[in-house]
């Protein structure tokens, strides 16, 4: 009964503070929706690049023509030279440079290697991998024809080796186009459960704490067991997050139509540990804040670096043994991963196994800290009375 | 007020500046600790500059001699780790859903066959998109590679034919692509990314730390008596508040050039000196904006603080360096012109590293000389909020 009490009292102060309601409802209502509206197109089209074409000849402008034809670039200029090229650059009005040289169709005609150049600026790794991929692609098709072509005067030799002796296709899995915000949104999404949660909690802390004289707990009979505290403030939390965690699911995915592979009964099993990790690692931080506004101070710029951390970017395998040990105090690192392999990649609770269990003992070493923490506020309280 | 009086008075403030924050860890933690440890733990964990260990699955159903050639040369590409093994392919698709793979490469049955009788087999290629960075490489390992394979295979026959290397190249691949990464040849992402991140999250810092130490003041209920010190001048006041915190910035900033530029090596293309020009330029429009944000809001510290957290994180996102902004839609381009991390960005690639003439990027040296002067537009509410505004939860 007490805790239910608590959780009441819990509620009451929540819904009666802004600054806690925009954090833990609309917060985690209107970001995904923002950043979803960010990314929504997904890929990056039409990379504007200029031309070097010292050939000038047929073959070239079909060369150029296929180039502009795809939908990755955008050839908005013919350059005198490399040097009149440049400037396009040095003006950000193109991001990258193809050179044709003028040996281009004498080589090709007289079974010499020519050599196309690709001249990228590095400010942003789509603008060279959409120029990267258009000019080899178109390269590859090219080679093709004329090898066919060579076949039609063959001598037996040629004819032996005009026809690619291996082709291959490939398939990107879980994310078809390769789409941004089909990779960023889970893991913004679950950043924002823990790092909302955060500032909310922590927010509520310092609240407590001002009205406290410094104490973390309020004063009264109701609150002088530390698991019942908890539990209340737990319960809380738990059932807006739950709420928030569903209307991800449900909601946001929807609008976005970003891959969904799971079922909600799956995204339930590991989304309640996650929930009780991040709950409590927050309750646990709080510790730090004394002042209402104190916790935006502390929580809010961790978010790039621990997205960075998780794994999700920079690839999981390439993360130092340390820093991966040290990803793992954040519940954020294993939610992000549970939440993509269930979800867009389609694995199973048992497939996420170590992050199932990780989130189990994040939430349970989180909880008895909790616990600690509450026990040790109120043994200096009666010593204080 | 004269020139003798107003420096003294900035002074005063600004060593009551220094008395507060000394006094509170939480600056501390956040302006100094914060981001020497983030910019330890960004260097350090790309160290290799390039992903090279992301683990790929094989599966050979044709096990022969060519298959083997051929995965062997795809090992030997440095991003690319075969050392899984599977024996089909639905053990190897498993694998890449339960993340242990990235990617899978599938030789079918029959491939050597095929090939030798001139019936070109197709080898297929898996990559794991849902992680954007390790399917972009792999991707392009195996994209490589399937060039190579049928070059390999090609180029063995021919050559025992007698035919030299030049020859069979201008036969078999007559146009080759030569990519030049301009100022960042290697594709280092640790070039690519740190430079950025670091910025990125000290003026994340400096947005949320202006509103609120600006807030404090109201919150302590001591905003009348800081506003007496400065004479009745919004601007005295917020610049002797501000300076000091300032200097701290680019004492951060120094401590990253000096880490990622002299001590870690990463090719800078101009001078240090400049740079540290560049950073003050940022720092103080970002103050600026931080505390036109608490103007507009007068006097409510939480509600200041909220929306410049807010700003700054989107700034992340929309200065453009890992998803281009011109992919973004319209609205958002044009919110991205207000940010002053956005306008870091461009002047970086600009100076550090492309190197090209500093007037291309006027434009947003000037929006942040402008945003220099917003709080200017909020001296009414500024004296107002001192004189009638008390904190509220």
């Amino acid at each position: 009964m007490k805790i239910l009490q608590i959780c009441y009292n819990e509620f009451k102060e929540i819904f009666s503070d802004v600054g806690i309601v925009i954090f833990v409802i609309i917060l985690p209502l209107a970001y995904p929706l923002l950043y979803a509206y960010i990314y929504d197109n997904e890929v990056v089209r039409e990379v504007p690049v200029v031309v070097v074409d010292d050939s000038q000849t047929n073959i070239s402008r079909e060369f150029l023509r296929r180039c502009d034809a795809s939908p990755d670039i955008k050839i908005i200029s013919h350059a005198t030279g490399m040097e009149n090229a440049r400037t396009y650059l040095e003006r950000t009005d193109a991001y990258g440079i193809i050179r044709i040289p003028r040996e281009f169709s004498d080589d090709i005609a007289q079974g010499r290697q020519t050599v196309v150049g690709i001249y990228c600026d590095m400010a942003s790794m789509m603008y060279y991998k959409n120029l990267m991929i258009t000019v080899a692609v178109v390269a590859q098709d090219m080679n093709k024809e004329i090898k066919v072509n060579k076949l039609g005067s063959s001598t037996d030799r040629e004819a032996e080796i005009s026809a690619a002796p291996v082709t291959y296709e490939s398939k990107a899995m879980y994310n078809p186009q390769s789409g941004y915000s089909s990779f960023l949104i889970p893991a913004v999404l679950m950043l924002i459960i823990q790092q909302s949660l955060m500032l909310g909690i922590g927010m509520h802390m310092g609240g407590t704490r001002e009205q406290n004289f410094g104490f973390a707990i309020p004063k009264g009979d109701l609150y002088r067991n530390p698991v019942y505290i908890y539990l209340g403030k737990m319960l809380a939390y738990f059932i807006i997050y739950i709420v928030d965690a569903t209307y991800f699911f449900v909601v946001v995915n929807k609008i976005f139509t970003l891959p969904q592979m799971s079922t909600f009964g799956t995204y339930l099993a590991w989304m309640v540990p996650y929930l009780i990790a991040c709950i409590s690692y927050s309750i646990l931080f709080s510790i730090l804040v004394y002042r209402r506004e104190d916790c935006i101070m502390l929580f809010v710029f961790l978010s790039l670096p621990l997205i960075f951390i998780s794994g999700i970017s920079w690839p999981i395998s390439e993360i130092p043994q340390k820093w991966l040990y040290f990803s793992y105090l954040f519940p954020s690192s294993l939610g992000i991963h549970a939440y993509v392999r269930t979800n867009t990649m389609g694995a199973s609770i048992d497939d996420i196994a170590f992050y199932h269990w990780g989130l189990i003992i994040q939430a349970a070493i989180y909880t008895i800290l909790s616990l600690i923490f509450y026990y040790w506020q109120l043994k200096k309280r009666k010593i204080e009375e | 007020m004269d020139i003798k009086s107003i420096f003294s008075r900035l002074k005063k403030l600004a060593l009551r500046e220094v008395e507060i924050s000394r006094r509170r860890p939480l600056y501390l933690f956040c302006m100094l600790i914060a981001p020497v440890f983030f910019s330890f733990m960004f260097v350090d964990v790309m160290e290799e500059g390039a992903p090279n260990e992301i683990p790929a699955a094989v599966v050979d159903d044709d096990d022969s001699q060519v298959s083997r050639t051929l995965l062997r040369t795809l090992d030997a590409m440095q991003e690319t780790n075969l050392t899984v093994k599977y024996k089909n392919f639905s053990d190897a698709k498993d694998a890449l859903r339960k993340g242990e793979v990235f990617a899978i490469v599938h030789v079918p049955h029959g491939l050597s066959e095929k090939a030798l009788t001139q019936r070109t087999p197709t080898i297929y290629f898996y990559t794991n998109d849902a992680y954007f960075l390790a399917g972009s490489f792999l991707f392009k390992n195996m994209k490589v590679l399937g060039e190579l394979s049928g070059l390999a295979i090609t180029k063995a026959t021919l050559s025992a034919k007698g035919l030299d290397e030049d020859r069979i190249m201008g036969l078999i691949q007559p146009i080759t692509v030569e990519s030049h990464p301009l100022n960042n040849p290697s594709l280092n992402y640790s070039i690519y990314l740190t430079n950025i991140f670091i910025p990125a999250i000290l003026l994340l810092i400096v947005f949320i730390a202006t509103c609120y130490s600006i807030g404090l003041e109201w919150k302590r209920g001591t905003q009348k008596k800081w506003f007496k010190e400065s004479g009745e001048n919004v601007v005295i006041a917020l610049t002797g508040k501000l300076l000091p915190q300032t200097a701290v910035y680019m004492l951060m900033f120094a401590f990253m050039d000096v880490y990622l530029y002299k001590i870690n090596g990463f090719p800078i293309a101009c001078s240090l000196l400049r740079l540290l020009g560049i950073q003050l330029l940022v720092t103080l429009a970002s103050q600026a904006f931080s505390a036109a944000i608490f103007g507009i809001l007068a006097g409510q510290m939480r509600l200041a603080m909220s929306v410049a957290s807010l700003l700054g994180v989107l700034s992340i996102s929309l200065c453009g360096f890992t998803f281009p902004v011109m992919a973004m839609p319209k609205i958002m381009e044009a919110i991205s012109w207000l940010l002053p991390l956005r306008h870091y960005y461009l002047i970086y690639v600009n100076q550090v590293l492309d190197g090209y003439s500093i007037i291309y990027v006027w434009k947003s040296f000037a929006v942040l000389v402008a945003i220099l002067g917003l709080p200017l537009l909020f001296i009414k509410v500024y004296e107002k909020a001192f004189n009638e505004v008390n904190y509220q939860a």
